[in-house]
């Protein structure tokens, strides 16, 4: 295990990306901050009340697009598992962005069902209800805090990122099974009694569509830089990882004593 | 292949047979849940009779993550795991032969889990085709699937808390398809079970394969 | 509205809290590395 002062250079595209990926990210997060920020007050001031929900629609605006950056996030992890299982593409780099990703999908995946719930309880009077998308999406973040789980309990860094690839990947695999079930579960249930304010509604409020647009593109510039926050922070830790085994195994050496190491050197858990 | 499998699986039956934990705990744990349903239930003959698809299905579930512990804590003494490992068995034999051994224990369960539930929620079996034929889909999906993440928590201290959280949502599609599939059979008129076999085997089919293209790599990692 | 209102706070205090968070132990982690001073064992 060697340790680096620098990771090794990135060929190509990636490379430049990597190298810029410092100012790249203060930019993605400011504009995202602004873009959130537009987003509360376009979406709690300047647009109109919906003629059926009221002020809920309100609600419009945080909700499906946290619902889509959950499901961009679970996307990313599986895509990342994938490559990282692929010999040819194996790299720490892909472990790293699984696990960023899926840590922040699961904060914005239990958003999702925040707001939903906080949602549905003024539209249908109770806090939860077992519809498809609900249904789905909790069974989604329990598949994920089980990946995450399962991450934390790994200490070898080379079986914990093949173990969470496989895990990654088979989850991952699982939701489209799981959504084509609930599905099918719960149209046998009830009509199709999706919230839609005014989206059948060809005359949409333009204010209303632009602000919708505005957030989805906030929230997903705000998921790329905390992706990449945590990608960094996963970097840092890797190499505090590192050095701690490191300082062990010199204390142990050390410990050894001029005798010699008749004692082994046994670091790690299992 | 198809031999060696046999071989692993045989070596955990004999094994199941030897110590009897499947017979002595594992189904006595699932008709104790059956009979905890009923409890919780307030001893609803009616409504436990509606659930008792869904009831049997969930009672199935846990005991299969007690099934899955038990496959793979066999094999946690002595090193049996390395001897595994270097016995040059092909690991997808050995993902056969242990998921098989799963899948046989948990339809012996499920038989005499159905004479529990036919005795206790007074529940009628009707539609064998529909019944067993999701049930056997079912156990593929469920051995497979409990083989895979079994493998992954076997090596871990945590295994016992961590083997629950990671494969129950995981199969939670199997639960749901199996529980309308037999509540379509059992109570006449409840709809059409078709799409939910349609599930099953979609299911069985993905976790088979990704137990033949994974379980060997995670066999070397534990 | 109040409804309204929760929900957007739900949202940006758990992103706000969660993106201080990291950042936080980000900077932990840079100053106790001494990341970019040649303090790498071989």
């Amino acid at each position: 295990m060697t340790a680096l002062a620098h990771p090794p250079p990135h060929p190509g595209p990636l490379g430049w990306l990597l190298r810029r990926s410092g100012v790249l990210l203060r930019v993605c997060g400011l504009v995202a901050l602004a873009g959130l920020g537009a987003t509360v007050v376009l979406g709690l001031w300047l647009t109109p009340q919906d003629r059926v929900m009221g002020n809920l629609v309100r609600l419009l605006y945080v909700h499906p697009p946290v619902a889509w950056v959950a499901y961009l996030a679970f996307g990313v992890t599986a895509v990342a598992s994938l490559a990282y299982l692929w010999p040819r593409t194996r790299a720490p780099f892909w472990d790293r962005l699984a696990a960023a990703s899926a840590e922040v999908g699961v904060v914005f995946c239990a958003l999702t069902l925040a707001t939903g719930s906080i949602w549905g309880r003024p539209t249908w009077g109770v806090w939860w209800t077992w519809d498809a998308r609900l249904t789905t999406t909790a069974l989604l973040l329990a598949l994920f805090v089980g990946y995450l789980a399962l991450r934390r309990v790994t200490v070898d860094p080379d079986a914990r990122a093949r173990r969470s690839a496989v895990a990654g990947l088979v989850a991952s695999a699982d939701v489209p099974i799981v959504h084509m079930s609930v599905l099918w579960w719960q149209t046998l249930h009830q009509a199709p009694t999706v919230l839609r304010p005014g989206f059948g509604d060809p005359t949409l409020a333009t204010p209303m569509a632009w602000t919708l647009l505005v957030s989805f593109v906030a929230f997903t510039l705000a998921y790329v830089w905390l992706v990449g926050n945590r990608y960094r922070l996963a970097v840092l830790e890797a190499r505090q990882e590192d050095e701690g085994l490191q300082l062990a195994i010199a204390e142990r050496l050390a410990e050894a004593g001029p005798g010699g190491g008749s004692r082994p050197v046994t670091v790690g858990v299992s | 292949m198809l031999r060696e499998a046999a071989l692993v699986a045989g070596k955990d039956l004999r094994i199941e047979l030897r110590s009897r934990v499947g017979a002595q705990q594992v189904a006595p744990f699932a008709l104790v849940v059956l009979v905890l349903f009923a409890i919780a239930f307030d001893a609803d003959h009616a409504l436990l009779q509606q659930a008792s698809a869904g009831l049997f299905w969930v009672a199935v579930l846990l005991a299969a993550v007690l099934a899955v512990q038990r496959s793979f804590a066999v094999e946690a003494s002595d090193a049996a795991r390395d001897g595994l490992r270097l016995s040059g068995l092909d690991p997808a034999a050995v993902f056969v032969g242990k998921a098989a051994a799963i899948g046989l224990q948990l339809a012996v369960l499920q038989v005499v889990l159905a004479a529990g539930v036919v005795v206790l929620y007074s529940s009628a079996l009707r539609d064998a085709p529909v019944v067993i034929g999701s049930a056997a889909l079912a156990t593929v999906g469920l051995a497979a699937a409990g083989t895979l993440y079994g493998v992954v928590a076997a090596s871990l201290g945590v295994r016992e808390t961590l083997l629950p959280l990671l494969l129950l949502p995981v199969v939670a599609p199997v639960l749901l398809s199996a529980s309308k599939a037999w509540q379509a059979a059992l109570v006449p008129g409840s709809g059409d079970p078709a799409t939910w076999l349609r599930v099953l085997a979609v299911f069985a089919v993905v976790y088979v394969a990704a137990g033949f293209l994974f379980f060997g790599s995670l066999l070397e990692e534990s | 509205m109040s409804y309204v209102i929760a929900g957007y706070s739900v949202v940006f205090a758990t992103l706000g809290a969660y993106a201080g968070w990291m950042l936080r132990r980000r900077r932990r982690l840079s100053r106790s590395l001494g990341v970019g001073s040649g303090r790498w064992r071989p």
